[in-house]
């Protein structure tokens, strides 16, 4: 393992296509966080004209209440981003203990528990997902106006998106993390450190996690366009983020209603399913590169 | 083998028994009532209602008597739609989200094993690399960008297809690609990996020097071997196909259940939810044990003739 960094360094940095996307990933987050302070409008500002076609004044043009599209494109990303990485890491974290535990203790417990993640994989996660989203609303609402934060009112749905969407897409994370304790927890080192009589907790997380450190890295790049899909998904059924504030796939759900023969308003389609499928793509594509460079099992020759 | 379709079969009634009862559980804790999302409904109406949907007494006995109704395959009337079963509306709508999502699966099957079989044999060649190419692009585009640019496409700027609705043979044509176009791509990488590594086995090389015709090879006896990594995504493709299926009947107006779905949790549909979130799960939790059977079969002959 120790070489693969090296062989990583010189076939990968010099691929154009992986360099490529990882200069549009960065250039995205920039602008996702920069980007609608630059536009010159806000994102729920309306113009006087509605439906303009892309122009120097709006670049991606305006849809049909007026706004910005490409202010409210970027501020999409901003959020598209942010519920991706922070829904990964939440599944990461649940993921990595419970696939952690289950190899770790082994035997029966870990049969029981990998029986378990056996099961959530046939059941439709995301429809759980639809109705804890609709269940949790108010309740959530509830709580924030309780503790004096109001102003989260409106991200009630994306709180719950990120908690709701890292709850159903542990489920790789944990098998992927299992496996390797199990090959891991039999080498010298970890039984010189038991012999010593450190803790299972210590053994764990000073000895297993720093060793798994790269390929949990990994399936976090992977698991983020999965839930950036999801969260689009959501948000086009109306049911992640809350109108005016834009995510993806509501900007997608909105320009869908305006489709008819008579007037075309193709930018209000083309620009924000152009932005979703080039992220998308550069995601998957470093993801996948990064786990054929660094993934023995997934190496092919 | 039928001991292991028994056991999985016995297994699935406590996973089904514990997804209604968190679903039903779920819906009825949190706040809101399922008669109306907006107004208050005068007490003594509300009263009534809740008597007549079996809803009164404590949460024990109106949970209870629902899975006892459930047990019985009554899944109640649904609280919006007044009048109606959800027996009836499942009844309603299951088969055309059924017949699209059947379609969707075969293309997705169809085109992913193809494409994925025609990459691997022109490993490393133009073809290979614009094949997983289109993959690539393929999985990065989900059935809500491409049903949109699709219906743009296809029924504004060149109008070969009716825009939605559902009935015609030309209406099913758009959604079910739209549908499993992802997933396509999806089986094509997986596919190209899979015989690839087949393409170098022994068994291969001997057919080949029997002199049989390479099509023979490859489509007889490589793809044979190579389809099991394939049949085992076969359930989360189903899976992913119900997902997707919400999305694309909601775009094409098709009278499917997914548009039931959405709007009976917004509107707090209780019985709606439960029993649509059954059918997800009955018809995910059958369709795994299938393919997890076929599996079985397909592996077994493989060892039994190497």
């Amino acid at each position: 393992m120790s070489s693969t960094p090296h062989i990583f360094k010189q076939r990968y940095w010099r691929d154009p296509a992986f360099l490529g996307c990882v200069i549009f990933l960065v250039a995205l987050v920039v602008a996702a966080v920069v980007g609608p302070h630059l536009t010159g409008y806000r994102y729920d500002q309306m113009d006087a004209k509605q439906f303009q076609p892309p122009g120097l004044a709006h670049w991606c043009g305006t849809d049909f209440l007026g706004y910005d599209m490409l202010t409210r494109i970027l501020y999409g990303a901003r959020i598209s981003l942010l519920v991706g990485l922070i829904g990964a890491l939440v599944s990461l974290t649940i993921g990595v203990t419970y696939g952690a535990v289950a190899g770790y203790i082994g035997g029966w417990v870990d049969n029981l528990l990998m029986r378990l993640v056996d099961i959530l994989y046939s059941l439709p996660r995301i429809v759980f997902v639809i109705v804890m989203v609709a269940a949790f609303e108010k309740p959530g609402t509830a709580l924030i106006s309780r503790f004096n934060l109001n102003s989260l009112i409106p991200d009630v749905r994306l709180l719950l998106l990120f908690i709701g969407l890292g709850l159903v897409e542990w489920l790789t994370m944990a098998r992927i993390v299992r496996g390797q304790v199990l090959v891991l927890k039999e080498q010298s080192f970890v039984q010189a450190a038991r012999a010593l009589g450190q803790s299972h907790f210590r053994i764990i997380t000073r000895h297993l996690l720093p060793n798994m450190l790269g390929i949990i890295l990994i399936y976090l790049t992977l698991t983020i366009p999965v839930i950036i899909l999801e969260e689009s998904f959501l948000s086009f059924l109306g049911l992640g983020v809350q109108a005016p504030a834009p995510s993806w796939g509501s900007l997608l759900s909105e320009s869908a209603q305006y489709i008819n023969p008579i007037r075309i308003y193709w930018w209000l389609l083309v620009f924000p399913a152009g932005f979703m499928a080039a992220t998308l793509l550069a995601l998957n594509f470093v993801g996948d590169t990064l786990r054929d460079a660094f993934d023995p099992r997934s190496q092919k020759k | 083998m039928i001991a292991f379709i028994f056991r999985r079969l016995l297994l699935a009634v406590p996973v089904l028994f514990v997804v209604i009862s968190l679903t039903f559980l779920l819906m009825r804790l949190t706040p809101g009532n399922p008669f109306s999302a907006d107004r208050a409904i005068p007490p003594r109406i509300l009263a009534k209602l809740e008597a007549k949907h079996q809803l009164d007494g404590t949460l024990w006995q109106q949970y209870t008597r629902y899975i006892r109704d459930v047990a019985h395959g009554n899944l109640r009337d649904s609280t919006k739609y007044f009048g109606r079963t959800v027996n009836e509306i499942l009844a309603q709508t299951l088969p055309v989200s059924a017949t699209l999502g059947s379609l969707a699966f075969l293309i997705a099957l169809g085109a992913g094993i193809f494409l994925g079989t025609y990459a691997a044999v022109h490993h490393d060649q133009a073809q290979d690399r614009l094949a997983m190419l289109t993959a690539l692009l393929g999985i990065s585009l989900p059935s809500f960008i491409l049903a949109p640019l699709l219906i743009l496409v296809f029924c504004t700027y060149v109008p070969i297809f009716p825009v939605a609705g559902w009935g015609s043979p030309d209406q099913i044509i758009l959604p079910a690609i739209c549908l499993s176009l992802p997933f396509a791509a999806a089986i094509a990488r997986l596919m190209r990996t899979s015989m690839l590594e087949v393409l170098h086995l022994e068994f291969v090389r001997t057919a080949r020097a029997k002199g049989l015709p390479e099509r023979v090879v490859i489509y007889r006896h490589a793809l044979k071997v190579a389809i099991l990594p394939v049949v085992s995504y076969c359930g989360p493709l189903a899976a992913s196909i119900l997902t997707g299926s919400i999305v694309v009947e909601q775009i094409f107006k098709i009278p499917g259940l997914g548009p039931f779905f959405i709007n009976s949790v917004l509107n707090r549909d209780l019985f709606m939810v439960g029993g649509t979130v059954l059918v997800y799960s009955v018809t995910l939790i059958s369709f795994n044990i299938v393919v997890d059977a076929l599996y079985f079969l397909l592996d077994r002959r493989i060892k039994l003739t190497s």
